[in-house]
C-alpha cells in the first residue's frame, strides 16, 4: 500500500483534518449535552469543563472550516486541472464553489462551520449545528453521485453513519477530560463523572449498534463481493479499518464491562482515562483511512470482461436487456454489449 | 456475552465509507456504440453510470476530415441527471467521432471516445 505516497497527499491530508475537525465538533458538543447537569460541590468544575468543552468545538469547527477549504480548492484544481494558486486567483474555486454540487455542499458546511464559531449558542444549538456540519459530509462522496432511489438509501445510511461515528468518536476527548478532572476533583465530580459516563456508554452502544448496521449496508453499495476485501486496494484499505474499529469496540466493551462499575476507585479512573486515549490515537487512525478511502475507487464500479483487452475501458452492461440500437441491421446491439470504449481515468 | 456479540458484530462492520468514489462510465450511447445509422441523428445523446455536472462536461462530434459536426455546448437532459446530450449539425454520410469529457457529482473526471457511421 503507497501509504508514504498518502501521509502527504493534499487530498487525503485535507479530508482528514476537515474530518476530524467535523468529529470533534460533533463529538464534543454532544458530550456537554450529556453533562449538563450538576449539583452544587462539582459546579466550578463542570463550569471550568464546560468553557473549554465550548472552546474545543468553537477550535475544532475553525480548523473544519479551514481544512474544508483547503480541500474543495485541491478537489476543484483537479476538475478543473488548473494549479493550486491558480485555481483560488483565476476564479475556478468560486465556479466550483457555486457550480457543482460538490461545491455547494462544502460551501453549505463551511457556513456551517463559521456559525459554530459563535460562543454564545445554547448546547442544544451548537449540537444541532455540529450534526449539520457533518452529516452534510454524505452528499460529498459517492452517494451524492448515485443514481435513483438507491441514492437516497445510501445518503440517508451515510448520513447516520457519519452522525454516530461522530457522537461516539468525537465524545471521547471531552470523557477523557471529564475523566481527568474527576480523579483530582471532589466525590461529587466524580459522582457526576460516573454517572456521565454510564451515559456515554449507553450512547456508545446505540452509536456502535448504528455503525454497524449502515457499515453493512455501504459495503452492499460499495462492494461487488467479499473477496473485493483481500483482492483490490480498496478492499485491503477497508480490513485495515475494520481492523480498527474492532479493536475501538472491543477497548469500549472492556471499558463497559470492567471498568464503568468500578469507577467509584480512583485507580479505575485513570485506567479508563487512559482507555479512553488510547481510543482517541485509534480513532484519527481510522479517520486516515476513511479519508484514504475516499480518493480510491470502491470495486462495485469495477467490469471484468475476459474477451475485452485490460487495457480499454468498458461499457457497462444491464443485467436485464441489452437496449438494442436504432440500426435495423442487429448487429448494432451486439456492438453496443461488447463494443470497447477506450476511457481513461483522470 | 453481550459483549462479546458486539465486539464480534463489531469486526463484521464492513465499510464506514461514505466517501468512497467511483467514476461516471459511458453506459450507453444513441447513435449507440459503434453501430451504422441510415438517417443522420440531430443529436448525440450520452447515457452515464452515475449523475453528471453539465456544466463540466462535454461532447465533440468530429467527421473523418477531423472537423466538429456538434452545435453549440453539450447540456443535461431535464427527468435524468445522468445523461447529456449535444445537438450536432446535419451529417452527411461517413464516419464520425465522438470525443466525451465527464465530471462526475463525485467531482471525478473520465473521458473516452467512440464512432458511429451514418449512411445505408
Amino acid at each position: 500500500m503507497p501509504v508514504s505516497v498518502w501521509l502527504i497527499d493534499p487530498l487525503v491530508l485535507a479530508r482528514f483534518v476537515h474530518y476530524t475537525g467535523c468529529v470533534v465538533a460533533v463529538g464534543t458538543a454532544a458530550f456537554a449535552v450529556l453533562a449538563a447537569r450538576a449539583d452544587a460541590a462539582a459546579a466550578p468544575d463542570m463550569n471550568r469543563l464546560h468553557r473549554r468543552w465550548r472552546a474545543i468545538v468553537t477550535a475544532s469547527a475553525a480548523v473544519a472550516a479551514v481544512a474544508g477549504l483547503a480541500w474543495l480548492t485541491v478537489v476543484a484544481a483537479a476538475i478543473l486541472g488548473t494549479s493550486l494558486p491558480q485555481t483560488v486567483l483565476q476564479g475556478g474555486l468560486w465556479s466550483v464553489a457555486i457550480g457543482t454540487q460538490f461545491g455547494r455542499f462544502a460551501t453549505a458546511r463551511l457556513a456551517l462551520a463559521l456559525m459554530l464559531l459563535v460562543p454564545a449558542w445554547a448546547p442544544w444549538p451548537r449540537l444541532l449545528l455540529a450534526l449539520g456540519l457533518i452529516v452534510l459530509i454524505a452528499p460529498a462522496g459517492h452517494a451524492g453521485a448515485q443514481l435513483g432511489s438507491s441514492g437516497h438509501v445510501h445518503l440517508a445510511v451515510d448520513a447516520v453513519h457519519l452522525a454516530a461515528a461522530g457522537a461516539w468518536l468525537g465524545g471521547l476527548p471531552g470523557l477523557a477530560m471529564l475523566l481527568g478532572a474527576a480523579h483530582r476533583g471532589p466525590p461529587a465530580l466524580r459522582a457526576l463523572a460516573v454517572r456521565t459516563t454510564a451515559r456515554f456508554s449507553t450512547l456508545g452502544i446505540a452509536c456502535v449498534a448504528a455503525l454497524i448496521a449502515t457499515g453493512i449496508a455501504n459495503s452492499w453499495f460499495l462492494l461487488s463481493a467479499p473477496s473485493d476485501l483481500v483482492t483490490t486496494l480498496y478492499g485491503r484499505v477497508l480490513t485495515v479499518k475494520i481492523v480498527g474499529v474492532g479493536a475501538l469496540i472491543a477497548i469500549a466493551a472492556v471499558n463497559r464491562v470492567v471498568l464503568t462499575p468500578q469507577l467509584g476507585e480512583p485507580a479505575a479512573v485513570r485506567a479508563l482515562q487512559r482507555n479512553v486515549l488510547v481510543e482517541v490515537g485509534l480513532g484519527l487512525g481510522v479517520l486516515f483511512l476513511v479519508a484514504v478511502l475516499g480518493t480510491l475507487e470502491p470495486p462495485a464500479h469495477h467490469h471484468r470482461h475476459t474477451a475485452i483487452p485490460s487495457a480499454a475501458g468498458f461499457v457497462r452492461v444491464h443485467a436485464n436487456a441489452v437496449r438494442p440500437a436504432p440500426s435495423p441491421s442487429g448487429a448494432g446491439f451486439l456492438l453496443d454489449a461488447a463494443i470497447v470504449i477506450a476511457s481513461q481515468r483522470t | 456475552m453481550r459483549t462479546v456479540i458486539i465486539a464480534l458484530a463489531g469486526l463484521a462492520v464492513v465499510a464506514l465509507t461514505p466517501q468512497a468514489h467511483a467514476h461516471a462510465q459511458l453506459d450507453h450511447a444513441s447513435p449507440a456504440v459503434g453501430s451504422n445509422v441510415k438517417a443522420a441523428p440531430k443529436d448525440v445523446t450520452l447515457w452515464f453510470t452515475e449523475a453528471l455536472e453539465p456544466r463540466f462536461s462535454s461532447i465533440e462530434v468530429r467527421d473523418a476530415r477531423g472537423a466538429a459536426m456538434q452545435n453549440g455546448t453539450a447540456h443535461g437532459v431535464a427527468g435524468n441527471t445522468a445523461e447529456l446530450r449535444v445537438a450536432v449539425k446535419p451529417l452527411p454520410p461517413g464516419t464520425y467521432t465522438v470525443k466525451w469529457k465527464a465530471l462526475s457529482v463525485d467531482t471525478h473526471r473520465t473521458q473516452g471516445d467512440f464512432t458511429f457511421k451514418v449512411g445505408p
